[in-house]
């Protein structure tokens, strides 16, 4: 359907036309969405960071508090500490679990908050600390502090 | 864009136009991907995971844990109550007159493990120990043995005052690990239900446990007695510098160059 010899016209043209722009629109939308979802992602991986720095810092600052005089804490006052306490600041807007872990001489558990196994978050933060504490031998053994916010 | 029929030229401009709009939407695509790529990318720097001044405070106020016998002239007795930076002390000064260095393997070896307990299993520690006092600065403990050969360290130091009234400087240096595969996992592929139930360095896969099959307490090594030493004496509490090392070559001091990789 020519009218002449000089181009394609009507509906033959405007199919290929079509074609540029819709890919183009859809191409540029893609874009989008997906940098918007990826910056979104980044700006709540930002806030858990803090909220896990801030949950460790919470707990080694009251374990601070409660030293008595003494150059490092014990490891039975690290096991009574309430954890669920330190972590009113995060919930309810976001779950997280606190330990308190012996790294030396031994490898074991002193508390960890909440007791039960969490579900399956999306996207977890953590962040840890290295303190010095004395033991019941008054050995100065290593603990960390462990928090992760989901 | 026509959808009549026409007799003219445009149709084909119509298309051009489109290409024209087709192409400007592929550079706003790549101005928006090459934007938030590097915040998807696996991080390939591991600074966020090292912090060496944190590890060698900790370290050298913690005790060695374990009783000791080292048997030098008018033999010591380590108790386990002793903190690194005492034993480094008197292992440094004990080296500096002469001593052997096998002397101090057992010592060494509960020091080289507790470094590796306390380091994230990507990177391993190295300590040296320099005597600052004669002239330019020497190494005088290094553990391991070998060096950091890596080119992404990370460092930190602090002064240790010597049994003999000597300035010696120790240097923690975290290296990159060459690691098995299950432990070469992103940070972003953290799994926070591992980590539940098991420490920080049981996170890779095969090595997790649970609270019903905890870790084995390390052996104690018994040592005979033949001296004593002073177990109250606490290094100080201050940790005199904390510096990274990006690209290390020598390393600034207060008072001198000291070379890292000596």
């Amino acid at each position: 359907m020519k009218a002449d010899c000089d181009g394609v016209a009507g509906f033959f043209e405007d199919l290929p036309v079509l074609m540029f722009v819709l890919t183009g629109v859809f191409i540029v939308v893609a874009a989008g969405v997906w940098t918007s979802n990826t910056l979104e992602a980044q700006r709540m991986r930002d806030r858990l960071e803090a909220l896990a720095e801030g949950l460790v810092n919470e707990v080694v600052l009251e374990t601070e508090a409660r030293l008595g005089g003494e150059s490092f804490p014990t490891v039975s006052a690290l096991s009574h500490l309430n954890l669920s306490h330190l972590a009113g600041g995060v919930l309810p807007a976001h779950r997280c679990s606190i330990a308190i872990i012996e790294r030396y001489p031994e490898a074991r558990w002193l508390v960890h908050w909440p007791d039960e196994t969490p579900d399956s978050p999306i996207q977890a933060v953590g962040a840890s600390r290295l303190l010095n504490a004395f033991d019941e031998h008054l050995m100065v053994v290593v603990v960390e502090v462990r928090a992760i916010v989901w | 864009m026509s959808g009549r029929l026409r007799k003219d030229r445009r149709g084909q401009l119509a298309l051009m136009d489109s290409m024209v709009f087709f192409a400007a939407a592929l550079a706003v695509c790549g101005v928006l991907v090459s934007y938030a790529r590097p915040l998807v990318e696996p991080r390939t720097d591991l600074q966020g995971d090292a912090d060496p001044a944190e590890i060698l405070r900790v370290l050298l106020r913690a005790s060695i844990g374990r009783p000791v016998s080292i048997d030098l002239e008018g033999s010591h007795r380590l108790d386990g109550t002793e903190d690194v930076a005492t034993c480094i002390a008197v292992e440094v000064r004990a080296l500096s007159s002469g001593a052997s260095q096998m002397v101090f393997s057992t010592l060494n070896a509960i020091i080289l493990e507790m470094m590796n307990s306390l380091c994230n299993p990507v990177f391993e520690p190295f300590l040296i120990v320099y005597d600052l006092h004669d002239g330019l600065p020497s190494p005088v403990l290094k553990l391991p043995h070998e060096e950091a050969d890596s080119e992404n360290r990370y460092a930190s130091s602090t002064d240790i005052p010597g049994d003999d009234g000597n300035p010696y400087k120790a240097i923690l240096i975290l290296s990159p690990a060459a690691l098995p595969e299950p432990l070469q996992v992103s940070i972003r592929d953290f799994d926070p239900l591992l980590c539940v139930g098991c420490p920080a360095r049981h996170i890779g896969e095969g090595d997790n446990y649970h609270d019903d099959d905890p870790p084995k307490r390390q052996p104690d090594i018994r040592s005979d007695v033949r001296g004593e030493i002073d177990s109250r004496k606490r290094w100080s509490d201050d940790i005199e510098s904390v510096d990274e090392i990006g690209e290390p070559a020598v390393w600034d001091t207060d008072s001198s160059r000291i070379p890292v990789t000596p």
